[in-house]
């Protein structure tokens, strides 16, 4: 799927990285149209960082590429980094400097610096400059890193883990800038996170990898639509029921399951008895971070946007 | 300016809680035909949610004919709220009674009926937006 | 980059500049002391007349006065500010970063890292160069009067001129800036960087003592009238040139033996020790530097 100018803000294809023997991240594909939030989810060492160091260029990737709005990220070159405004876990700072040399230092290094903006926003936020970095609380600290990210004008802006060291003041003033920087200048972000309870309210699209694959990628949206919540009798087997089956937890006398089927599926393989309800974003996600690794990905891509974000096998169910 | 809330556990989606509460102040008289609605920058700022979303319930209040959008200039509350004749909703109210005793005979459950309400009314919705 | 490399260092750098008037406020005054004790106690003219034989007593009491105790002042520090001041500059310059992790913030700009890391290593080794030479170009001007009338060769000496002062501490640099990068540690790069220092250090070293490479010199003087005071200390020294450096007299069969370095032999010296110790900085820098080129994170 594309944004309305047509080109995709983050694209993969089959990308993959591979330390030794070990594939942190395998056959990842996804098009995130520009101007979305993603939420980028996956229990740690799933891939998430392997993934936003690929995007930024901080790594090389083994196989498949990478392009942030139609341009290939590769590593290391200067194309690449001024296109994606990274922030580290634990936003990094140099502590022996003042907030005006940590300004000076994204002006110094990056050509293309919106120095107004980001004099403007720490007056905003009271922060002054003549302050030493380790002076500063984490809240604060991690406003400045956001701060040089968005002062670096990048299309993409990258956040990893950004709020797991935050108290939920500092959190929810750090993510309200973030939506107002989105909301303002078309901003792409791409979130990694394990704090899923958050992400609902801030993502629009999403990726989901779990040791390193890639389970679920889509809009938000598409993908809620595309799952369904069942109550059936326990005796039910899985081959009966409408759809792929994601998750499943038997009673004695009941199942609920979580099934990958979208509403015509559901209208032909609703039975009397059952109930059908629409899953929310949190139950989604857990069902599939608690699925078995071994488990094939349920995604795949496709041009059509209208399948975007549904299982392989429920598609292949679908009469024409 | 108006200021939304957001309540994360209710279980109802973001952009559909924005778009109750204008109703809710439409009907209370709080927002008045003219009133501007807030920037999507100012409330997705204030509520730390994705702007998209509010884009959403805009689109969804402009569908329903309670805002409008200048360009340039922002949304801006277009119509009062007016409860609904009382003969609109009367008028409909003996074919809905004989449809649900059409449903039990058929042998569907009540919840088979709340099932299939939300299918078609999604369905419905889905080809509006398309 | 050039401002946030002088940001970095900048407390470094004010460290050696402070160091270097440090040195400027004691040798200068010495110095200027040394010259005139030199012309008034008459050794130029006695040196020029006699290559220092008529003067041995005016001799020792100069090198006596100026070229241990307060002289030792200037030369002591020079063997151990190479190599700390070195490893205390290379260490975190790629240590810190990695061990901090503030390289995901550094390398995230728009400059990419293995140009960051040239400009930084240029910057500093240029600065390191400017520092190296200045403290050079201070002593030497001190030692010079001291230089015609005794050896430069030994191993105190060797240090206060010529490469080895500038060449030993780019070496201790390169090593620290390479360690720091292999062990991702500003503490623990100090130590390696420190022992392998050691290793070219204790060659220089032996080169000049008992090893001595180019092979030392050998001079057979024929005895007459026995061999007055033929002593390793004399002054003027038994090969009859000031500056030779005697390591050895004895007799043999009417002739006085005397195993020595000629004065010339200096800057060969230097040349050996200083291209070890360059060779070893450029080794090390160019290793860091292909290393971060090649490396996945």
């Amino acid at each position: 799927m594309t944004g309305d100018d047509g080109v995709a803000a983050l694209r993969a294809d089959r990308l993959g990285k591979r330390y030794g023997r070990v594939w942190a991240l395998r056959d990842c594909t996804f098009s995130v149209p520009a101007g979305s939030v993603v939420g980028l989810v996956g229990p740690n060492g799933a891939g998430k960082t392997t993934l936003l160091s690929l995007t930024v260029g901080l790594l090389a990737a083994t196989e498949g590429e990478i392009a942030v709005l139609g341009q290939r990220s590769r590593a290391y070159t200067a194309d690449t980094l001024a296109r994606v405004s990274y922030l580290a876990q634990d936003h990094p700072l140099y502590g022996g400097f003042t907030v005006a040399d940590m300004l000076h230092l994204g002006r110094s290094m990056n050509p293309r610096w919106d120095q107004a903006l980001a004099r403007a926003r720490l007056d905003r936020l009271g922060i002054p400059l003549e302050r030493k970095i380790k002076t500063l609380s984490g809240g604060q600290q991690a406003q400045i890193s956001l701060t040089m990210a968005l002062a670096k004008r990048a299309p993409l802006l990258a956040l990893d883990e950004p709020v797991a060291s935050l108290d939920p003041i500092a959190r929810l003033e750090f993510m309200r800038d973030v939506m107002a920087a989105a909301a303002d200048t078309g901003l792409t972000v791409i979130i990694a996170s394990h704090v899923i309870s958050e992400l609902e309210r801030l993502c629009d699209w999403l990726l989901l990898l779990t040791a390193g694959r890639l389970q679920l990628a889509g809009p938000v949206d598409d993908l809620v639509a595309a799952h369904q919540v069942l109550t059936v009798p326990r005796a039910a087997p899985d081959a009966e029921l409408p759809g792929t089956v994601i998750s499943r937890i038997d009673s004695d006398r009941h199942s609920t399951v979580l099934t990958a089927a979208d509403l015509g599926q559901l209208a032909q393989g609703l039975r009397p008895g059952w109930q059908a309800e629409a899953v929310s974003f949190e139950q989604l996600l857990i069902a599939y971070l608690q699925r078995p690794a071994t488990a094939p990905a349920a995604t795949e891509p496709d041009d059509d946007p209208a399948r975007a974000g549904q299982p392989r096998s429920a598609r292949t169910g679908i009469t024409s | 300016m108006f200021r939304f809330r957001l309540d994360g556990s209710s279980g109802v989606p973001p952009y559909l809680q924005l778009v109750h509460q204008v109703r809710q102040s439409l009907l209370l008289g709080y927002l008045r035909a003219g009133d501007r609605l807030p920037t999507v920058k100012d409330v997705a700022g204030d509520l730390a949610i994705n702007p998209n979303t509010v884009v959403k319930a805009y689109r969804q209040l402009e569908h329903e004919g309670l805002a409008g959008g200048r360009p340039g200039q922002g949304t801006f509350i277009t119509a009062a709220l007016v409860a609904p004749p009382p003969e609109a909703s009367s008028a409909l109210r003996a074919p809905l009674e004989q449809w649900f005793r059409d449903a039990e005979e058929a042998g569907l459950s009540e919840d088979a009926v709340t099932a299939l309400i939300a299918v078609v009314r999604q369905d419905m919705r889905k080809e509006r937006i398309a | 980059m050039i401002w946030v490399t002088w940001r970095q260092h900048r407390a470094q750098a004010i460290v050696c500049l402070a160091l270097i008037c440090a040195l400027a406020l004691i040798a200068i005054p010495l110095g200027l002391a040394m010259r005139t004790t030199y012309s008034n106690d008459g050794l130029p003219a006695c040196l020029a007349r006699s290559g220092g034989a008529g003067c041995p007593a005016a001799i020792t009491s100069f090198v006596n006065r100026f070229g241990q105790g307060v002289g030792t002042l200037i030369s002591l520090p020079l063997v151990a500010i190479p190599v700390f001041l070195g490893i205390v500059v290379g260490a975190p310059l790629l240590g810190r970063e990695l061990e901090r992790g503030t390289w995901r913030m550094a390398w995230t700009q728009t400059v990419p890292r293995t140009r960051w890391l040239i400009t930084k290593l240029g910057l500093v080794t240029g600065g390191l160069l400017v520092f190296g030479v200045a403290v050079t170009s201070i002593t030497t001007w001190y030692h010079e009067p001291l230089d015609r009338v005794t050896s430069r060769l030994q191993p105190i000496g060797s240090y206060a001129e010529g490469l080895t002062f500038t060449a030993s501490l780019l070496c201790a640099f390169g090593l620290a800036v390479l360690a720091g990068l292999l062990l991702r540690n500003t503490i623990g790069a100090m130590v390696a960087a420190y022992i392998a220092w050691e290793i070219p250090s204790a060659a220089v070293l032996l080169l000049n003592g008992p090893i001595h490479f180019p092979p030392a010199s050998t001079m057979r003087i024929p005895c007459r009238a026995g061999c007055p005071g033929a002593r390793i200390g004399s002054v003027p020294p038994v090969t009859g040139h000031l500056g030779d450096f005697v390591l050895g007299v004895t007799r043999s069969g009417g002739e006085l033996v005397v195993s020595y370095l000629p004065t010339s032999r200096f800057w060969t010296v230097q040349l050996i020790g200083g291209g070890l110790y360059l060779a070893i900085a450029a080794a090390t820098l160019g290793t860091a530097i292909w290393l971060l080129h090649q490396r996945t994170t």
